[in-house]
């Protein structure tokens, strides 16, 4: 069974076609890419795929479960982390994992583990605005892992973060990779992608221009970043 | 629906307003100024007091709602926190009621410091019960807080939601604003006693029901982007 299902997905908005059938799918404890420029639908399809859209045509399946019919099983099994924190910024960091742990039905004892492992345990009594970026990311990802979720989707989560946030935050992901979480992502650096994901796809203009292991996708030009240029037409521009 | 889930939702709603007040501050502002800007001009006609206080009364708590309900799904969607709201597993009745009993409380807690300063500053001759006429109240407002969470979900995709809310509340709350002073004016003026209004409070509740279903009917479709 595949832990993301993705069959011929179409999405308008209004009259603009996001996504034009897309299809693609992402093994359990996978880590998988998509890469694609600003507007590909890279965004929109993780909306999918988290229940927070639905799609107008198409089938996803997250672990078997459809999730246009069965959103609530969907979201029991999956976390998800956006470059938007999803944190109440007046709240402290126990605060806002007590919120959501309670919603999720979790017990509280939870919470000191995954502060502990984002290493904000000294500063769970403080309001988030107090937060830097990278501290709210590790947070995010706290509230994102309460539940236990077999798949984690991340849309762009390293954005505005410096290199040591970079790097503490992939740190993390490549450890819940061992643990056996699957983790489907989209981001514009290709680098860390090629450092924590063994397969991908590339989205153009809301269309899959190319998908499979990295390693295939860059092996006729120098890197993947040269691979993607070539895929999304931007190769040469600005 | 989880009791515990709604709960849960509310505690965060209050601790949050609690640590910043923004909403609560501007809510009790806004009436308070209003009640004594309006007792001054009422004050001009003597004799017309009684007539229109109730509904004078009625129009603060409808633009100090406008004002400070709508904010409770507005935040939400600014912050981006509503997306965390509907991946938790609470379901849509859960997150309506969390939002709508958080905006009673507010409205209850303007209401309870509004309304007693009402009725010194217009110097009103109540001849009914304060605690029937209290109670009037606040069915009045539980009913507007049900409308004005349905309809703020309706708008949330809206561009101009905040200058929308409240054109389309107006016309969907009048029957409620209409037999709420009609209650009241019985009650304070008239010095009515609860079967008398029955009537009206049957209405009223009935209205709260219907609302309540049709907001959560609509609630999913309202989030859709």
């Amino acid at each position: 069974m595949h832990a993301v299902e993705i069959r011929d997905v179409e999405k308008c908005f209004g009259a603009h076609r996001v996504l034009r059938g897309v299809s693609l799918s992402v093994a359990e404890g996978e880590a998988f890419v998509l890469l694609g420029p600003n507007g590909a639908g890279k965004t929109t399809l993780i909306r999918i795929v988290a229940t927070l859209l639905r799609q107008d045509s198409g089938v996803v399946r997250v672990l078997g479960y459809d999730t246009r019919r069965e959103a609530q099983e969907v979201r029991r099994r999956i976390g998800v982390v956006t470059h938007n924190p999803l944190l109440y910024e007046e709240l402290t960091a126990r605060e806002n994992l007590t919120f959501y742990a309670r919603a999720y039905g979790v017990p509280l004892e939870r919470i000191e583990e995954l502060l502990d492992r984002v290493e904000l345990e000294e500063r769970a009594d403080e309001p988030v605005s107090t937060f830097s970026r990278g501290m709210k990311q590790r947070l995010s990802i706290a509230r994102a892992l309460l539940h236990s979720p077999e798949v984690l989707l991340l849309d762009e989560p390293t954005t505005g973060l410096d290199i040591k946030g970079r790097r503490d935050f992939y740190a993390l992901l490549g450890n819940l990779l061992e643990e056996g979480v699957t983790l489907l992502m989209t981001t514009h650096h290709t680098e860390e992608a090629e450092r924590l994901c063994s397969r991908g796809a590339v989205l153009r203009s809301g269309r899959v221009v190319a998908q499979g292991e990295l390693s295939e996708l860059k092996a006729s030009v120098e890197s993947l970043e040269d691979a993607y240029l070539q895929m999304t037409g931007e190769e040469g521009e600005g | 629906m989880r009791v515990s889930a709604v709960i849960n939702l509310v505690v965060k709603d209050l601790r949050a307003e609690l640590r910043t007040k923004h909403t609560v501050n501007f809510m009790l502002l806004f009436s308070g100024l209003a009640v004594a800007f309006f007792s001054r001009i009422a004050g001009s006609y003597v004799g017309s007091v009684p007539e229109i206080g109730p509904g004078l009364l009625w129009l603060v708590f409808l633009f100090t709602g406008m004002l400070g309900l709508g904010r409770a799904f507005v935040k939400e969607k600014e912050l981006g926190t509503l997306d965390g709201l509907r991946l938790t597993p609470m379901s849509s009745a859960e997150i309506l009621a969390g939002k709508a009993v958080y905006n009673l409380l507010l409205m209850l807690g303007v209401q309870s410091i509004i309304f007693p300063l009402f009725i010194v500053f217009f110097d009103f001759p109540v001849r009914g019960g304060f605690a029937l006429a209290f109670a009037v109240l606040t069915l009045g407002n539980t009913c507007f807080v049900i409308v004005s969470s349905a309809l703020a979900t309706l708008v949330l995709n809206a561009r101009a939601r905040e200058l929308l809310l409240p054109v389309i509340l107006l016309p969907v709350l009048f029957p409620v604003i209409v037999l709420s002073v009609s209650a009241l004016n019985s009650v304070l003026v008239g010095g009515e006693g609860f079967l008398n209004i029955l009537g009206e409070i049957k209405i009223i509740l009935a209205y709260a029901v219907v609302m309540s279903v049709i907001a959560m009917l609509t609630f999913d479709f309202a989030l859709e982007e």
